[in-house]
């Protein structure tokens, strides 16, 4: 089709080129108004197009990078920010990154009942899917398989983060085991 | 000098919209003001197809002010290029190969110019060394034509290096655990023998000699017995430092990250060890494997400071080689000598090295584990790792192992405390 354009293209200049150095030819070219207007509009539709295939391409260049700093190592955790930002999708494909991130907290939350509590790990662990370690439905809730979040609660937690509850919900749950590693739930 | 092909930047894509647009609205209502215009366009777009980017023949030359400074010393880099083709670079960029142990503290390892033939071009920064032999990347030349619409990437090569060989500083003495070797020296042992500690009386011996007489039980019984102290022997001891990616790990971008952090102070502790009169070696657990065997001697000291200076193992950026773990760990054990001692120096922020660490210290070489802390408390997510973290480390003392949580205090400090809280 370009080939076919340029073709054309060429065709028309070349004519152009002829009638203006062979001028009694100009008579046999259609000067109508409709004609002109037809040339203008064809015209103006190949500028949109243009424009618009100049929006649908973008700019190349080497990437240089940042020769100037030095190597900046990540810090402890931030590997848990891309699990976390696919563990709030409420579809099936979140299920995993979900199971990840409970599993990791609760081995945290594991030995710190068991400390706090004196108990064994499995013991702990039983607490922790009941629900009994805590007096936070909404950690209770994050860690516990048997364990639903009253109404009224969910409701608080969807007013505090409307756009991340479950975001939400992780920060509170690390901060109740924080709490309880720190003063043994007493404090 | 390598190049690429060149390619399109698509800096001009579209301009032929100008064209069309002015001759669209000229040719209807008769403005030859409008159909200049779409001239112009006409003329950029062939413009914009005018010329490619020219393969560039560019020599360099990198000098450093000062090629082995101490650590924290500023060093003025000078880059030249030359144009050693024929033809005039109308557009270049250059973007030298900083190393990535290095940060550029002033000025900036980038230009902007053209280059006629046999015209040079210099620009000059400064670095700010840090411990390790820093080898720069070939610099980086972007080459455009005159409209910038072709661009090819060129990278130019020339081998500098800098090396920067810190001091091994002693820190306070090391708590060193039981595990001795028959030579004298520091540590104190259960063994009855000559020392400073009190261990027990025994009947006396012919031979034992008159200071260790028990004077006072003589005068008041008429007994002879002879006090025995604990033995003082020296130990062995292999300085294991974690450099897997997973201890790649620093709180912030201004603090040096768990490898670093972990090289200094093995440094420290290998030169207060030496001047005990302890045996000590060097090991690395991660890809790329750096053994020094244990013992004594001043060369041996060179040889270490060489080496936790400049060997890849403990580069200030992790190796992208493979890692087999079961592997090294394996190799570490065959070349463990049985009566070594380890200490590791580890940020434990996973699981496996937890494992290593119990391991190694249930394989009967004692172990005592210095950790430099990176975790910070500013989001959940980085105070989970920062409780997982807090977690290994109550489970390994838990087994047994002596480990120092080493926060934003020097170690020195760190050691003094758990010397107080161990000897008690």
């Amino acid at each position: 089709m370009r080939r076919r354009l340029a073709a054309l293209g060429a065709v028309a200049v070349l004519v152009g080129l002829f009638v203006s150095f062979q001028q009694e030819f100009a008579g046999l070219i259609p000067a109508s108004w409709v004609f002109v207007l037809l040339i203008a509009v064809a015209a103006g539709v190949q500028s949109v197009t243009t424009a618009l295939a100049r929006r649908r391409t973008p700019l190349r260049g080497a990437e240089t990078g940042d020769p100037e700093r030095r190597y900046e190592a990540p810090a402890p955790g931030d590997d848990l920010r891309e699990t976390l930002r696919f563990a709030r999708r409420s579809s099936r494909r979140g299920d995993r990154p979900r199971k990840q991130i409970r599993e990791r907290i609760a081995s945290v939350a594991v030995a710190a009942v068991a400390d706090a509590e004196d108990c064994s790990e499995a013991a702990a662990r039983e607490k922790l899917e009941s629900g009994e370690w805590t007096d936070d439905p909404v950690a209770a809730w994050f860690l516990g398989e048997e364990v639903r979040l009253p109404p009224a609660e969910r409701a608080r937690l969807l007013a505090t983060a409307p756009f991340s509850q479950y975001e939400a919900a992780f920060a509170r749950t690390v901060a109740v085991v924080d709490d309880l590693v720190a003063h043994g739930g007493g404090g | 000098m390598s190049y690429v092909d060149a390619v399109d930047t698509e800096h001009w894509a579209g301009i032929g919209a100008l064209a069309f647009a002015a001759f669209a609205l000229g040719l209807p209502f008769q403005r030859p003001g409008l159909f200049l215009v779409a001239l112009v366009g006409v003329g950029f777009a062939a413009y914009a197809r005018f010329g490619d980017a020219p393969a560039a023949d560019l020599t360099l030359d990198r000098e450093l002010s000062d090629p082995s400074p101490s650590p924290d010393d500023e060093v003025t880099v000078t880059v030249t290029v030359e144009n050693a083709g024929s033809s005039t670079i109308p557009d270049l960029r250059l973007v030298d190969g900083v190393p990535p142990g290095l940060s550029v503290t002033d000025g900036t390892a980038r230009l902007g110019t053209a280059l006629r033939p046999g015209k040079r071009a210099t620009f000059s920064y400064t670095v700010t060394a840090t411990r390790g032999a820093h080898d720069w990347a070939p610099l980086t030349a972007i080459v455009r034509n005159a409209s910038g619409s072709r661009e090819r990437r060129v990278e130019v090569d020339h081998e500098t290096t800098l090396r920067c060989l810190p001091t091994l500083e002693a820190s306070s003495d090391l708590p060193l655990r039981g595990l001795t070797t028959p030579y004298s020296g520091r540590v104190a042992t259960d063994v009855a023998g000559s020392g400073l500690e009190f261990h027990s009386t025994r009947e006396y011996r012919r031979g034992d000699p008159l200071s260790r007489v028990d004077w006072n039980r003589y005068a008041r019984s008429g007994e002879l017995s002879t006090v025995s102290f604990r033995e003082e022997r020296a130990a062995t001891v292999v300085l294991l430092i974690d450099s897997r990616e997973a201890a790649y790990r620093a709180p912030d971008e201004e603090t040096p990250n768990a490898v670093e952090r972990s090289v200094e102070a093995a440094g420290e502790a290998f030169s207060a060890l030496l001047s005990t009169g302890d045996r000590v070696g060097i090991a690395s657990y991660g890809p790329e494997a750096c053994w020094l065997a244990p013992t004594t001697g001043e060369q041996h000291r060179a040889t270490a400071r060489r080496l936790l200076a400049d060997h890849p193992a403990f580069s200030v950026s992790p190796s992208e080689e493979p890692f087999y773990p079961s592997i090294a760990l394996r190799r570490l054990r065959r070349r463990l000598p049985a009566d070594a001692q380890i200490v590791l120096f580890s940020p434990v922020t996973d699981d496996y090295i937890a494992t290593v660490a119990e391991r190694l210290d249930a394989y009967g070489h004692q172990l005592t584990l210095i950790s430099p802390d990176p975790t910070v408390d500013d989001t959940a997510t980085h105070r989970l790792a920062r409780l997982e973290r807090d977690t290994r480390l109550r489970r390994l003392r838990s087994h047994g192992i002596r480990v120092i949580d080493w926060g934003e205090r020097p170690l020195a400090v760190e050691l003094a405390r758990a010397t107080r809280r161990w000897s008690r």
